[in-house]
């Protein structure tokens, strides 16, 4: 007797364990998660923000609007929904203002920038030479008296931070950095090392400021922190293992200048769309949770908020954390975070990151795209995710960076051009969207996520729900074997 | 009586419950303690410990070596686990002497690599050794003997020796006498770096190399190498986190020992991951007030060897309290992904254990006998090194417990008795950054932690193949038959 059931304890090797497939929930999931719906609500989005000054940004009505549509929509298919608040420090900005005789400029004052006095700084403009590493090195100002100056530096070869750190150290009393692409001069600056106020321009700005270089000029750029109350929004099927959850989300907000169609809209609405598809009650190994957050992109994000709201032990129930993020831009590229550091930009990352990556990679690959690792900026939501060590993976279509001639090649757009070239601009608009793009990384999110619902055992060792029960009733079959073997000798 | 009466209660349930008819149907008795816990020490359960090394390592540099933040973590996972399943938590604070290590390379012209030193060799000087380097032709046993170094330059020179064949200490050994001046090992296969030589015989400097790093060095054959090997100590306080039943024999306890730490260039999930985790879960599963004839005490140490906090923890209880020690379970690395089942040689089969405890046959058997009966052959476990039983054992106190193998090479008649691969080490990632959650074979680990269960759930109801010691009924019952006169038997049955 316990010979037999040894033979079938020992059959048990993985591979030969009879695993659901998981590709049934993600296949139903590619099927059903169509561009037309996603589309739908991107237009809802679009309209928000369009009855609402323009803007969804978190402490403003039109997020309050978005964030009702989307719970909304999911309690009309029976999902409950809980939308926590949070606080957050939020930069509000006083004056923006550059003005050289007649050339006047909008700057955006770098985050964590020191402020001017009221009324701001005067001095002649200083239009530092252009290189390939412009204003990064003292030489650079060679030949200027830079005393009591306003440096007007092009963007490129070194952080901000160190243009302002060179350019106080010869005597200016303001940065300008004008952009070297398309596109608002948004940036930081390390609050540490923040030496003088410093700005971003467009390149157009920048250039029409240096045909007027040794103007006496005056920057007035002043903001300052508001804690801010917002909230944001999670739902969890009620199916599935509640301590092996697979969490999704997106950030929902925009920037106040912008309806953020596609950053912030195009994540939020693949998502929603997901979840609608998905249901509250799906047949599926592992819960898997939504949540939309606001607030990104401050220091104090609502994804920050509610991890530390969650004990080590809430924090272990969360399998791993799948991000998306501007995933329908115009002149889009295929991004998956970087979960095995291949680029060697995002640092070690927890472990079963590399395990999701290669899930994405390996489903649009199967769509003959050829993906390239993302070197993340570590300031998003899923950096607070990252440093709590929970695998995480996720999609980017691109927005500010320009696409080389190797990456037109690969994904056709435009060389030269950003990803996203409307990217925090008014025109990220229901017209700066790529909807094809954004179907395809839909559909890999939503093979991914229909994938890890069912088992994710590649990324943490816990199967799929048939190969427990094989489990449990092996380990039946073996106390039986047990008591055959040892009980008769024990009397 | 009454036993008699409920077993015939349970062979008339267990017809009605067995409709399968099948022939030679099992006898359904109440299932023992041990079983149940085998039942209740799920993989499942066993995981979720080791998502949290994972974690609180990929969240604090990598790692949870002892001492570090990562370690901290881990501690006060376990503590808080121990208490919420309702054990009487301690701490037992100890201090050793911690090896830090300020310089060691190995630079052969442009090669610059970083071994790990021996433990027992002696340190260089600042600015270290040099000498050119001495290729030693490899083979099984490369260095075990003075004619291996034939038509080498040796006086002077730097030995670079593949390992494997005989003990580090031989190979230092014939270097030394054919005048070189320092010695360079690496590996034989994937995996750990490091070792031990006999500190009172060592007297070059000693390091060892990955085998990547060893086959940078081969075609180096005279280059003028430097090797430079530099320690100090520093007294550095860790401590033992100890969880015991608040039910049983205080005076008969179990007790169940195993690391938690991993070194600062791994995560540790297998090693002492796996360990650490199949033990938090059998002590959660068992619960602070099981019912049970002896106490079962759960200690997780501080440190590692050769610093291991089982040692001070042991010179820090009396004669008696020792006594009050039934036996010491040792749980090693039971989730190596090219993994087996060991089992502590306890009654000394193989002989390499040397003598041991009267008691510790009984363990081993028990542990054997639990395998077999899952369909498992086992074989005695390899002396390691200084392990933690090595402090147990050298107190008399009966030693066992299962072990799925790491440094050693899986030999084929191992990979057909246990699947796996023949040739690999029992666990190839180990001290190194790759023993991570994907570093575990979940099979072997159930079965290592099922028979850990039932050792432990055999032993915390009746020591009496061991000790002497007859489980409470049947102590009540001798007590009982010692108290009843003649006259009083003949009153009751009256």
């Amino acid at each position: 007797m316990a010979v037999v059931i040894a033979g079938s304890v020992l059959a048990m090797a993985p591979g030969a364990q009879a695993a659901p497939d998981p590709a049934a929930l993600s296949d139903r999931l590619v099927r059903q998660v169509t561009a037309d719906g996603i589309n739908r609500h991107l237009i809802a989005l679009q309209r928000i923000a369009d009855t609402n000054g323009g803007t969804r940004a978190a402490h403003t009505p039109g997020y309050q609007k978005s964030l009702d549509y989307v719970a909304g929509k999911l309690r009309a298919v029976g999902f409950d929904v809980s939308t926590p608040e949070f606080t957050y420090n939020r930069i509000v900005v006083d004056a923006a203002t550059v003005v050289a005789g007649a050339v006047k400029a909008q700057p955006l004052q770098m985050t964590d920038s020191v402020s001017t006095p009221v009324g701001g700084v005067t001095g002649p403009l200083l239009a530092v030479p252009v290189d390939t590493t412009p204003g990064c090195q003292i030489e650079d100002y060679a030949g200027i008296n830079a005393t009591g100056g306003i440096a007007l530096i092009k963007r490129g070869g070194c952080p901000f931070t160190q243009k302002q750190v060179v350019a106080a150290q010869a005597g200016a009393i303001a940065a300008l950095i004008y952009n070297h692409v398309d596109g608002p001069g948004y940036g930081g600056v390390d609050p540490a090392q923040s030496k003088i106020p410093t700005a971003g321009l467009t390149t157009a700005e920048g250039l029409a400021l240096t045909a007027v270089a040794g103007t006496q000029t005056t920057v007035d750029i002043r903001s300052h922190r508001q804690m801010t109350t917002s909230r944001y929004l999670v739902t969890q099927t009620r199916t599935g293992r509640a301590d092996n959850v697979v969490l999704a989300g997106a950030q929902l907000d925009s920037i106040p200048t912008s309806a953020g169609i596609n950053d912030t809209g195009t994540s939020s609405a693949a998502l929603l769309e997901i979840a609608l598809k998905l249901g509250p009650s799906p047949r599926v190994g592992n819960a898997v949770r939504f949540a939309w957050w606001g607030a990104e992109d401050v220091d104090k994000t609502a994804a920050g908020a509610y991890l530390r709201s969650l004990s080590f032990e809430r924090q272990l129930d969360i399998a791993m954390y799948l991000n998306s993020n501007s995933i329908g831009s115009k002149n889009a590229g295929y991004f998956v975070y970087d979960g095995d550091n291949s680029t060697g930009s995002v640092g070690p990352m927890p472990y079963g990151s590399a395990q999701i990556e290669q899930a994405f990679a390996g489903y649009l690959g199967g769509q003959a795209i050829e993906v390239e690792g993302s070197n993340f900026d570590r300031q998003w939501d899923h950096s607070q995710f990252i440093m709590a060590g929970i695998p995480t993976g996720g999609l980017y279509a691109g927005t500010f960076r320009q696409k080389t001639p190797a990456q037109a090649t690969k994904w056709g757009g435009t060389a030269g051009v950003s990803f996203d070239p409307c990217h925090q601009q008014p025109c990220d608009n229901l017209g700066n969207v790529d909807r094809a793009v954004l179907d395809r990384n839909a559909d890999a999110l939503a093979h991914v996520l229909g994938g890890y619902a069912v088992s994710t055992e590649d990324v943490n060792g816990v199967p799929a729900r048939a190969s427990r029960v094989q489990a449990r009733t092996a380990a039946t079959q073996k106390s039986a074997g047990l008591k055959a073997t040892t009980l008769g000798g024990a009397e | 009586m009454s036993r008699v009466r409920s077993a015939m209660a349970m062979a008339v349930i267990a017809v009605a419950a067995l409709p399968m008819g099948t022939a030679h149907a099992v006898p359904q008795t109440k299932p023992t303690l041990a079983e149940k816990l085998v039942e209740r020490v799920t993989l499942d359960g066993v995981n979720r410990h080791l998502l949290a090394w994972q974690r609180i390592a990929d969240r604090n540099g990598g790692h949870r070596a002892d001492p570090s933040p990562g370690f901290t973590k881990t501690q006060e996972y376990i503590e808080s686990t121990l208490r919420t399943a309702g054990f009487e938590v301690s701490s037992h604070e100890f201090t050793y002497d911690r090896v830090v290590i300020d310089k060691s390379v190995v630079v052969a012209g442009p090669v610059s690599l970083a071994p790990n030193p021996l433990i027992g060799s002696p340190d260089t000087a600042v600015g270290g050794v040099t000498g050119p380097l001495a290729v030693v032709p490899a083979d099984a046993d490369s260095g075990c003997q003075a004619t291996d170094y034939a038509g080498l330059n040796t006086v002077g020179a730097v030995a670079l020796v593949k390992r494997g064949g005989c003990a580090y200490t031989q190979k230092m050994l014939v270097a030394e006498g054919l005048g070189a001046i320092a010695v360079v090992f690496y590996n034989h296969s994937v995996g750990a770096v490091g070792g031990v030589v006999d500190a009172a015989q060592a007297r070059i400097p000693s390091a060892m190399l990955g085998s990547a790093d060893g086959a940078k060095l081969t075609g180096s054959s005279g280059v003028s190498t430097n090797v430079e090997v530099r320690r100090h100590v520093e007294a550095t306080t860790s401590r033992n986190v100890i969880g015991q039943t608040r039910t049983g024999r205080k005076d008969n306890v179990i007790l169940l020992g195993t690391h938690s730490d991993s070194v600062t260039t791994s995560p540790g999930v297998n090693d002492n991951g796996s360990n650490a985790a199949a033990t938090l879960e059998l002590a959660r599963k068992l619960g602070g007030s099981p019912r049970v004839n002896n106490a079962v005490r759960f200690a997780f140490w501080g440190a590692d060897v050769p610093h291991s906090g089982a040692a001070p923890y042991l010179n820090s209880l009396s004669d008696e309290q020792r006594l009050d020690l039934a036996m010491y379970l040792d749980v090693a690395p039971l989730g190596s992904p090219n993994g087996g089942h060991f089992v502590f040689d306890g009654d000394n089969s193989a002989g390499q254990a040397g003598a041991m405890p009267h008691g510790s046959a009984q363990i081993e058997k028990t542990l054997v006998d639990f395998m077999t009966s899952i369909g498992v052959q086992t074989e005695p476990a390899p002396v390691v090194g200084q392990g933690n039983y090595a402090t147990f054992i050298a107190a008399g106190i009966p030693t066992g417990g299962p072990f799925a193998g790491i440094p050693h090479i899986k030999t084929p008649a191992q990979a057909a008795k246990w699947g796996g691969t023949a040739g690999l080490a029992f666990d190839p990632c180990n001290l190194a950054p790759c023993d991570n959650l994907g570093n575990i074979n979940r099979d072997i680990l159930s079965r290592n932690a099922d028979a850990l269960a039932f050792v432990t759930g055999t032993y915390a109801m009746s020591t009496e193949d061991v000790n002497g010691i007859p489980p409470r009924d049947r102590r009540a019952a001798t007590r009982v038959a010692k108290s009843l006169t003649p006259a009083t038997v003949a009153g009751e049955n009256a």
